[in-house]
């Protein structure tokens, strides 16, 4: 009986939040198709599209053997306009557009691109489904930033408590020294030098980072040998963003644990002597789990589309990169479904949380 | 005219215990608890009256009523205003000619025309001094809030006079001071200064004792900081 | 107290505890030169900077992608920049039947194994009545002998005008001299590749390589005569009041174009990059400072409001920031100025656009110190010194501003420090990746690079986002020793 209320009482409290998250969801896709036709951006690509195609019309019929008169192409033309015109949905206004794209993105009917550019990151041919086009694009992301944000975490986490033990001496500020440089260099410069360094200048890394898409293609289907290819690819922006992210990684570890260690229980329990592992296993980790635990599930969750320019300096063919082609050529489908997909996943990450909240503190129980 | 200063009948307050999701469903009535549970008595012109407890009864919230900082949830407290705060009273709110009902809502300035009349020493001498802000500074709010002394040179008089009845001498050392800088006896006579400085006419004493015999005191002295003699005041010691 | 002395205490007080650590004093160092470069600047720069940096008139004289001139000192090969002011010189005068010749011989020293990147001769002269028209003819002897006739040979009718405007920078008659100077590589060379590359021919040594059957050049260091002869057909005009013209015109120059140029180089359209990286610092420090005092200040009154009324609002804000956290800032930032980008036709793009990218990342900042901030003011607002306030008769506003406020501005200054870089990072990382808005920052000038530039082109590419680094650091050393300030916790 009491277990079923405290299950009823964690319900109603997930629900809650669960409610709120997926509002997030809504506002971010509503938002996003909001932006595309009331700046008239999506209907800019549209006319212009419609446009190129009346053009080449035009151009066929009077270049045509059996030319028709001249207001016979006037007519045909203007017919030829009319059709592209239902068919792309321009004769209603932006709202009777967009809005079904949006339900559409939410139901998970993505869509085809209409974008070269677009199906040109994924390697797939013009018109292809957009779900097709991002599952193509995301293992590429995975391997590279994720991964690349994986390392740095352990690395922050593995640092973080061995400095802490030791606030104050050399190697200590050394790491905050080194963590605030880190956060004043934007990584996409880091990449610009890593790249002029290590690419151009050393020639120890490739110039053209597409061609790691068939290593990764190989990988996935179970070919190991080409985890050497993958890797030759994947070092040197996996290394730069190992470099920057970590600084402030450690630096974020080792303040949550501060905080921790400055309380009376910690002194309480180096007084009673003892050991180091014990008191940073059982009194500081614990406690710092929380906040870690958050930092980590989000970080992990951002890595998806918050590194677009990151992808476009090394040109790696990524979620990044798919999303900004999208946007540069207008893409509107696709465009809708990253951003869903950005934020889906994000969101995903906090509902999480907040399950894993209710089992780590033990204040927040009901 | 009366001679009951304060006549508090019935006054309750009780807080509400948030209840978990299942109490909400199984329909039971909320439980409270009840902090002041209908106590009644009467404040007569010139006494001192004390609310006698153990800790944990229920006194300081009976006079944190009385002084309008948190809303009752019952009961009646008249209290007869004095002539000059009785003028910024609109004349609706008057019961029997000078009373007016502590525990109702009243519009904003009559709250603060009544702050004039009424005012609170609290248990705690350092909690109840801002940490960050000199004594003067302390001492020269409630003036500046009632736009009393109308230059820098008028209030810091008044202050000094206000230090100096509370014996913090001499007040140019004191009104410099930070809290933490004095002891914890002279903080309580800055409490008493505050709340002496607006001449009200009845003080909420919910302190220990000991300041008592000060504000008795003071009282004989019927506290000339402005010229409005023939006021008696009350003390309600809770 | 009066409040000027009570914020000058705790100023100094600040001041003291940022200077006490190493980070402070690094960071209040950089502070101080970034501010006084950047009030300088903003002194010095000139009205209309955007249209001036982007049009192209002001830069012509300079050679295009020239790395630095101190590049010496890294194995480049420097060219200076060589002008001759022609009116300060004395040419030979000859006048033959009607027509008056000045002869003007100047000498260049080729001394570095390279080639000029362009010549120009520029006349700007009102030439006194009479004379009829004008001929500005150039020959090049160089060091080997060899004569080429007539690169430049221009002809200006003076019938109807008594000014000559003359901007000359092609070497028109490029190729018949070569062909006339080496006749015996006539065959072998090409007309196309001399009308390409006119100063590899003017400046180099010419000779025919067997193995790839054509005529290679390599830079001929040594002495240049430029023999410039400038005629005029005149009717009865004395060779005095000409020469005279001359030296006082308005200008009348040859130039001949380095590979060096400037403290920081040139980009691809000639810009002195140096002056465009010095004109970036205000620019650079408003736009950290604006976005920042923006979302600072939404942030503060939002927590309070929250944290103080409770309620309805509180819920709402609350919801709301937790709301916004979850939508992506990047992608819907991207999308947002590039639409407009497209979309936007006006004459103020470039300010319109900046202003939505801000518009943007304030929308999105604003959330984080609110919460803050609202945790601060709850637990202020349940002090007993904020009740005894409220006895003595202390309105919300009063105690808002009097009693809570003092106690938050450490946050307010830290927030305010730790947020500057963001908008200056986000304006060049938007730049960066191709979305531009035209408006002359750091940002910019690395969004050319990448566009424009070659990856070897380091002093274009690098400076910039080096700039933007220091002045990151700059703010984010301050926090650092803010940090201390604020939160005593993390005090050694």
């Amino acid at each position: 009986m009491f277990v079923w209320v405290c299950l009823v009482g964690v319900a109603t409290v997930l629900a809650r939040r669960a409610v709120f998250l997926a509002l997030a969801l809504l506002i971010a896709v509503f938002l996003t198709g909001f932006i595309l036709g009331a700046t008239g951006y999506i209907d800019t690509i549209i006319n212009s599209i419609i446009n190129e195609e009346v053009r080449a019309y035009r151009q066929a019929l009077t270049s045509s053997p059996q030319k028709p008169p001249a207001e016979e192409i006037e007519k045909l033309v203007a017919q030829r306009k009319q059709e592209l015109i239902a068919y792309w949905g321009m004769d209603k206004p932006w709202q009777a557009r967009i809005i079904p794209m949006v339900i559409n993105t939410f139901i998970l009917n993505l869509g085809r691109s209409p974008s070269p550019e677009v199906t040109n990151v994924a390697g797939l041919q013009p018109n292809s489904l957009v779900s097709d086009v991002i599952a193509a694009c995301l293992p590429r992301t995975i391997f590279m930033i994720t991964l690349a944000e994986a390392i740095t975490i352990l690395i922050a986490l593995a640092v973080g408590p061995f400095i802490v033990y030791r606030i104050g001496s050399f190697i200590d500020r050394f790491i905050v020294a080194y963590a605030a440089l880190m956060n004043a260099f934007p990584i996409w410069w880091v990449a610009l030098v890593m790249l002029l360094v290590f690419s151009y200048d050393l020639g120890v890394a490739p110039k053209q980072f597409r061609p790691v898409v068939t290593y990764i293609n190989a990988l996935l289907l179970g070919d190991l040998n080409a985890l050497i290819g993958v890797l030759n690819y994947v070092w040197l922006p996996i290394v730069t963003i190992v470099i920057v992210l970590s600084g402030p990684w450690i630096y974020g570890v080792r303040a949550m644990l501060i905080r921790i260690v400055k309380e009376d229980f910690v002194t309480a329990a180096i007084a009673r002597g003892l050991p180091e592992k014990q008191i940073l296993r059982r009194y500081i980790i614990r406690p710092a789990a929380s906040p870690i635990v958050t930092n980590v599930l989000l970080g992990l969750a951002g890595t998806l589309g918050g590194y677009i320019i990151t992808e476009s300096v090394f040109d790696w063919p990524g979620m990044g990169t798919l999303y900004y082609a999208a946007v540069t050529s207008g893409d509107a489908q696709t465009i809708l479904a990253l951003t869903y997909i950005f934020t889906l996943v994000y969101v995903i990450a906090r509902f999480i949380l907040e399950v894993l909240y209710i089992i780590l503190d033990p204040r927040v129980r009901l | 005219m009366s001679n009951v200063k304060l006549e508090v009948n019935d006054l309750r307050k009780y807080f509400p215990i948030r209840r978990g999701l299942t109490e909400v469903l199984s329909g039971k009535p909320p439980r409270y608890v009840r902090a002041v549970d209908g106590i009644s008595f009467e404040v007569i012109d010139g006494e001192i009256f004390c609310l006698v407890g153990e800790s944990g009864c229920g006194k300081t919230t009976a006079g944190r009523l009385i002084a309008r900082l948190i809303e009752a949830t019952g009961g009646k407290a008249m209290y007869r205003v004095s002539k000059n705060v009785k003028e910024m009273i609109p004349e609706g709110l008057l019961v029997n000619g000078d009373y007016v009902n502590l525990l109702g809502k009243l519009p904003g300035s009559v709250d603060k025309a009544l702050r004039l009349d009424i005012q609170i020493i609290f248990q705690d001498p350092y909690g109840s001094l801002n940490p960050r802000m000199t004594i003067g500074s302390i001492l020269e709010e409630p003036l500046i809030i009632h736009s009393i002394g109308s230059t820098k040179e008028e209030r810091q008089e008044i202050i000094y006079r206000a230090l100096s009845e509370v014996k913090l001498n001499p007040p140019e050392e004191f009104v410099e001071r930070y809290p933490h800088m004095i002891s914890g006896g002279q903080r309580q006579r800055v409490a008493i200064a505050r709340a002496m400085i607006l001449n009200p006419s009845l003080v909420v004493a919910a302190t220990y004792e000991g300041v008592s015999p000060l504000l008795t005191q003071l009282n004989n002295k019927s506290f000339p900081f402005f010229p409005l003699k023939g006021q008696s005041l009350d003390i309600l010691e809770v | 107290m009066s409040l000027l002395s009570k914020m000058y205490e705790s100023w100094s007080w600040i001041r003291k505890e940022i200077l006490s650590q190493v980070s402070g004093k690094v960071a209040f160092a950089l502070l101080i030169a970034l501010i006084v470069v950047s009030v300088y600047a903003a002194i010095l720069m000139p009205p209309d900077y955007a249209k001036y940096w982007d049009v192209g008139s002001k830069w012509v004289d300079n050679p295009y992608n020239a790395p630095p001139e101190w590049a010496s000192y890294l194995g480049y090969v420097c060219i200076p920049q060589t002008f001759y002011d022609l009116r300060a010189v004395k040419p030979g005068v000859s006048e033959v039947s009607g027509r008056v010749v000045f002869t003007y011989n100047i000498t260049y020293n080729l001394s570095a194994r390279d080639y000029p990147q362009g010549l120009r001769i520029r006349a700007n002269i009102v030439v006194p009545q009479g004379v009829r028209n004008a001929r500005i003819r150039v020959d090049v002897i160089k060091p080997d002998g060899a004569r080429l006739p007539a690169i430049i040979d221009t002809y200006v009718d003076l019938t109807n005008t008594s000014l000559i405007d003359l901007n000359l920078d092609k070497p028109e008659g490029i190729v018949t001299a070569v062909m006339s100077a080496y006749r015996d590589l006539v065959k072998f060379l090409s007309v196309e590749e001399i009308s390409i590359f006119p100063m590899k021919y003017i400046f180099g040594n010419l000779s025919y390589s067997e193995t790839l059957k054509k005529v290679e050049t390599t830079p001929l260091p040594g002495r240049y005569m430029f023999v410039i002869d400038f005629s005029f057909r005149v009717f009865n005009v004395q060779s005095q009041d000409i020469l005279r013209a001359v030296e006082k015109s308005k200008e009348f120059s040859l130039l001949i174009k380095g590979t060096c140029y400037g403290l920081m180089g040139t980009d691809y359209k000639g810009r002195d990059l140096a002056e465009g990286l010095f004109y970036g610092f205000p620019i650079a420090l408003a736009i950290g400072l604006l976005v920042a005092l923006a979302s600072t200040a939404i942030g503060v009154a939002a927590g309070l409001v929250s944290g103080y009324y409770g309620g309805f609002i509180d819920e709402l804000i609350q919801r709301t920031v937790d709301v916004m956290g979850s939508i992506p800032l990047l992608p819907i930032l991207i999308l947002i100025a590039q639409s407009i980008a497209k979309t936007y036709t006006g004459e103020d793009k470039p300010i319109v656009m900046l202003t939505a990218i801000f518009a943007v990342l304030i929308v999105f900042s604003w959330g984080g110190l609110a919460i803050i901030i609202r945790s601060m003011t709850l637990s202020i607002k349940s002090e007993l010194y904020v009740e005894a306030a409220k006895a003595v008769g202390a309105s919300n506003l009063r105690i808002i501003s009097k009693h809570i406020l003092p106690q938050i501005v450490p946050y307010i200054a830290a927030s305010l420090v730790y947020s500057t870089p963001n908008a200056i990072l986000t304006e060049a990382g938007l730049s960066v990746l191709g979305i531009r808005h035209g408006y002359p920052t750091w940002g910019n000038i690395l969004s050319e690079a990448r566009q424009n530039g070659t990856i070897s082109q380091w002093w274009w590419i690098l400076p910039p986002g080096f700039l933007i680094a220091i002045v990151s650091l700059t703010f984010v050393l301050l926090g650092l020793a803010l940090e201390k300030v604020v939160e005593p916790k993390l005090r050694r």
